[in-house]
């Protein structure tokens, strides 16, 4: 095998990623080839040192657990006011106020407008089941965590 | 091989407000039509404004629902993005960099300029990939008007995973590691 | 090994997308480490390693449930730091001495070697860490997945969304091109004293 083949595939016969028979392709060849044994050892020693670098672990700061769930509470809960929002300032007065307070507006023009609106909040409603039912997970799981803590 | 970019939910929800404003526009009509104007909305008062102001909900309707039916595709030359009539454009591979997904956060959805020469083309806001180019692109909206050239283009798939996959096969494609005498 | 966590994941994920925070918390304290580490490596930078950890998971909370079927939540969530450590630096350099210096720094525990052999292995630790900064950013992105993380090629593939073939490539051009710049580092004679 001329050595330019073998080369590509010393990387991986290293990191054991051939099958039974590259792997015995790789050894003859190895065997007679002291650029590619060399090659080997050399790539060997690449894998040590850079494992010696990126071996040690560096600890996570303690206080990243309490700052992520304090920010998830943070995200969920402003996630949950600004659908509130939107559902409840913007939609309902749009749709249904004039049904109830305009008698002089056509009723089909506020029965269609109703109907409109009906259809938005409809289309919104998973987004805002999604993020009441996030904030309650979240306040639950604050609630017996503080609960356990005690 | 084409892609999504609207799933289930998406199309649930695009939909509705598609309906939702369909039905309002009717209902403006209904109340313009006697004369009465809904509080706070400027009504057409003459036939011409009438007329303009059905074609202007005509053509965003238009816009909306032809999103339903287009699909990204991948072919052998080239990655064609689409949304609806407002968009088409044609990537060839040769001038693809790299593609991934990413996590940006975009502000809005449909076509786009983003900062630093960043074409968005989206209907969500995650689910996003980047399309990084060799040269920066022209491309055009409504199949006319042309945009400033774009180093990059993203765009939202419902298998972000499974395009990035389907490219990365496709574009610098590795070199044989089995030699013929192995077969 | 790998197939029993992957279960204790699926379960976890399971658990998590019916609701249950209990479940998350426990994916945090199971890839917390993993995943700060893998990012302070990349990033070089222990505050940014530790916003974007926290950025991770705060996408593990709104992706997860989104996510159908069964999910390799390792290669998942390596995929969003990665991507996550990507986006952050599509308009920044990287602050590439502090990693060499951090890097070399824990690597040179060394007592049982002669005082020289001690030196010399220090200068190359400096050089191979200095090479592994300079080297682009994908390419550093696939060497750290093996041999930092432990990762096989069908595992760096589903985070680096490539087929084994194409892991295998580019781990070769990465070695080449670290063996290059190590090369470089070595034939200069450059050496930074001790940290």
């Amino acid at each position: 095998m001329p050595c330019s083949e073998v080369e590509k595939l010393l990387g991986a016969y290293h990191d054991g990623e051939l099958d039974a028979e590259q792997r015995a392709h790789i050894e003859e060849h190895v065997r007679h080839c002291p650029r590619c044994a060399a090659r080997l050892e050399e790539m060997d020693s690449y894998a040590a040192m850079i494992l010696r670098l990126c071996g040690h672990h560096i600890p996570p700061p303690p206080e990243m657990k309490p700052s992520l769930f304090r920010r998830l509470r943070r995200q969920v809960l402003r996630t949950l006011a600004w659908s509130l929002i939107l559902m409840l300032a913007v939609i309902i007065p749009l749709s249904f106020a004039p049904i109830f307070f305009r008698e002089d507006i056509p009723r089909l023009g506020r029965v269609l407008l109703g109907l409109s609106g009906l259809t938005l909040t409809i289309a919104l409603a998973p987004f805002f089941y999604q993020a009441l039912r996030d904030a309650g997970n979240v306040i639950w799981y604050h609630f017996t965590a503080d609960r356990e803590e005690e | 091989m084409k892609f999504s970019y609207m799933s289930p939910t998406a199309r649930f929800t695009f939909g509705l407000i598609i309906v939702s404003l369909i039905l309002m526009s009717a209902g403006l009509i209904v109340i313009g039509s006697r004369g009465q104007h809904y509080p706070g909305i400027r009504m057409p008062e003459s036939i011409p404004g009438w007329t303009l102001f059905g074609a202007l909900m005509a053509f965003i309707l238009l816009i909306l629902v032809s999103a339903f039916f287009t699909q990204h595709e991948v072919t052998d030359r080239e990655i064609i993005i689409r949304q609806g009539i407002l968009f088409h454009g044609a990537i060839p591979l040769d001038n693809v960099a790299s593609v991934r997904e990413t996590l940006r956060k975009p502000l809005g959805l449909g076509v786009r300029i983003g900062p630093d020469r960043t074409l968005f083309v989206n209907t969500a806001l995650t689910n996003l990939v980047v399309i990084e180019l060799k040269k920066p692109q022209r491309f055009k909206v409504f199949h006319l008007l042309p945009l400033w050239e774009m180093r990059r283009v993203i765009i939202n798939l419902t298998e972000p995973e499974a395009f990035v996959r389907y490219i990365h096969d496709r574009i610098a494609p590795p070199e044989s590691y089995r030699p013929q005498s192995w077969a | 090994m790998e197939g029993s966590t992957q279960a204790d994941d699926a379960t976890l994920v399971a658990r998590f997308k019916r609701g249950e925070l209990r479940a998350y918390e426990h994916l945090f304290d199971r890839y917390q480490a993993r995943i700060y580490n893998y990012l302070f490596r990349l990033t070089g930078d222990a505050e940014l390693a530790e916003d974007l950890t926290q950025e991770v998971f705060l996408r593990v909370f709104t992706e997860v449930r989104k996510l159908k079927g069964a999910i390799n939540f390792s290669a998942w969530i390596y995929r969003v730091a990665t991507n996550l450590c990507y986006d952050h630096f599509r308009h920044r350099a990287r602050n590439q001495r502090v990693t060499a210096k951090i890097m070399a720094q824990h690597a040179i525990s060394d007592t049982s070697n002669t005082p020289e052999q001690r030196l010399l292995r220090r200068e190359r630790a400096i050089h191979m860490a200095e090479a592994l900064d300079r080297l682009p950013m994908h390419y550093r992105t696939i060497l750290l997945l093996k041999y930092a993380e432990g990762m096989s090629y069908r595992q760096i593939g589903a985070v680096l969304s490539l087929s084994e073939a194409a892991v295998t490539s580019l781990l070769h051009r990465a070695r080449m091109e670290l063996r290059r710049l190590y090369s470089l580092k070595e034939e200069g004679g450059e050496s930074h004293a001790v940290l």
